[in-house]
């Protein structure tokens, strides 16, 4: 049976080692204002549209690194891959698209201003971060509960 | 839709894990059809119903209000 493209089991294990590096780079970026000095660039190469002074790639690779990471640990194949497996992962992508939009339309009516940006922000990772809760507490967790009643 | 592979499993005296590896898919997928969560493809029936050398239809009977 075909499907669409999941990544090789073996590139789980590297999302979840890139995980915890994309999260520490990113709360250095965003909590602390911290760069990588070595990610700098000449202020005068900085040609963009939208030009923000942004001369330091550490933010860019932060935000890419926690997107593979998550992409990785969300679409790589089960030791045992087969139809069931395939159809729970469609259905926690369809939930999980729905409880995204849900949680935005909520906070679009009840968030303002700046809080509003950064909840916009966290949307740009929240879908992936649903979908694998719900697809590994579907496989991984109830999937292992579930006793077989000979 | 409900079916039968438990019974047929209890026939034949094997258990989730065994039918799992005879047809190549996980005890998971097992556990779930006869739970009757899901309805498995026609090509997952086709081979169910070989292994237990029956009919599809004799393996799989969907309610009068799914017809």
């Amino acid at each position: 049976m075909s499907s669409i493209f999941l990544f090789p089991n073996k590139f789980r294990i590297v999302g979840f080692i890139l995980f915890p590096i994309a999260i520490t780079i990113m709360v250095l970026v965003f909590g602390y204002e911290y760069y990588f000095p070595f990610l700098s660039y000449p202020e005068a190469e900085a040609i963009s549209i939208l030009d923000f002074r942004n001369n330091n790639l550490t933010d860019e690779l932060g935000v890419i690194l926690t997107i593979i990471s998550l992409l990785l640990i969300a679409f790589t194949k089960e030791k045992y891959e087969d139809e069931y497996v395939n159809w729970v992962r469609l259905k926690a992508l369809q939930i999980s698209v729905y409880i995204n939009y849900i949680v935005l339309i909520v906070s679009t009516l009840l968030v303002y201003g700046t809080s509003y940006l950064n909840i916009l922000y966290a949307n740009l990772f929240t879908i992936l971060i649903i979908f694998i809760s719900v697809y590994y507490y579907n496989v991984h967790i109830k999937g292992h509960v579930t006793k077989e009643r000979a | 839709m409900k079916n039968s592979i438990k019974v047929e499993r209890a026939k034949k005296n094997i258990t989730q894990a065994q039918l799992a590896e005879a047809i190549k898919v996980s005890r998971q997928t097992i556990n779930a059809m006869e739970a009757g969560k899901y309805i498995p493809s026609t090509l997952l029936a086709i081979k169910i119903a070989r292994y237990f050398d029956t009919k599809v239809e004799e393996l799989f009977f969907p309610e009068e209000e799914e017809l």
